[in-house]
C-alpha cells in the first residue's frame, strides 16, 4: 500500500498531531489529578473531577484512537512497514496496551465525576481512587514518552518477519 | 542453480528484550495490585 509522498506526510502530521495531542492532554490530565486530591477548596476538587470526566471522554479517548488508527496507515504506507521494524511493533504494542488501558478506566473516572457532580459530595470521598487516578495519569505520561522516544530514536532492529522480507526482497530478480 | 540454505535471524536487539522485560514486571505488579483488593473500586 505504498502512498505518495504528500498522502504520506499528511498521514504522519495527522499522526504527530493525535500522538503530541495525546500526550499532551494526559499531561494536564495529571495535573487537574494532583489538584483534585491537594486542593482544599470543595468547589475546585468537585469542578476539577467533573472537568476530568469531560476531558477523558472528549478529548483523550478520541486522540488515543486517532494516533492508533494514523499509526497503522502511516506505517503501512511506507517502507517501515507494522511488523518489519521493532520499534514499529514496539510502539504498537503501547499504542494498542495504553488504549486497551485507558477504555479500562474510564468507567471508575465516569464514576467520580458523577459522584463529584452530586450535591451530596465529600471532601474526604474516594481518597484512594483519586489517588489511582495520580499515579496512573503519571504511568501513561511515561509510556507515551517512551512512544514518542522510540518514535524520534528509531533504534535499530529488524523482526524475524522483517528480516525474512529483506532476504525475500534481496533475493528476487 | 543456487544454494537456498537459510540465512540465520541476527538476535533480538538487547533494549527490546530490556523492554519486554520491563512490561513483564509491570504486567506482574498490575495484576499482584487488583488481586489484593487494589483495584480501581476497591477503594472509597
Amino acid at each position: 500500500m505504498a502512498m505518495s509522498p504528500r498522502v504520506r506526510k499528511l498521514a504522519l502530521t495527522a499522526h504527530v498531531t493525535a500522538s503530541v495531542g495525546w500526550f499532551g492532554a494526559v499531561a494536564v490530565f495529571l495535573a487537574l489529578a494532583v489538584t483534585g486530591l491537594t486542593a482544599k477548596d470543595a468547589l475546585t476538587v468537585r469542578s476539577v473531577y467533573v472537568t476530568m470526566g469531560v476531558t477523558g471522554w472528549y478529548v483523550i479517548v478520541p486522540l488515543c484512537f486517532a494516533s492508533l488508527a494514523t499509526g497503522v496507515v502511516s506505517s503501512l504506507g511506507t517502507t517501515w512497514g507494522l511488523l518489519r521494524y521493532y520499534w514499529v511493533t514496539v510502539k504498537l504494542a503501547i499504542t494498542v496496551l495504553a488504549t486497551g488501558a485507558l477504555l479500562l478506566h474510564m468507567p471508575p473516572i465516569s464514576h467520580i465525576a458523577s459522584a463529584a457532580a452530586a450535591p451530596d459530595w465529600s471532601g474526604d470521598a474516594l481518597t484512594g481512587l483519586r489517588t489511582q487516578l495520580v499515579v496512573q495519569s503519571a504511568a501513561a505520561l511515561v509510556v507515551l514518552l517512551l512512544a514518542t522516544a522510540l518514535s524520534m530514536y528509531k533504534p535499530q532492529g529488524r523482526t524475524r518477519y522483517g528480516q525474512r522480507r529483506q532476504q525475500r526482497s534481496l533475493v528476487a530478480p | 542453480m543456487s544454494d537456498q540454505t537459510p540465512t540465520p535471524h541476527a538476535p533480538r536487539p538487547r533494549w527490546v528484550t530490556a523492554l519486554l522485560i520491563g512490561a513483564a514486571i509491570l504486567v506482574v505488579a498490575f495484576l499482584a495490585l487488583h488481586l489484593a483488593g487494589g483495584g480501581m473500586r476497591g477503594h472509597g
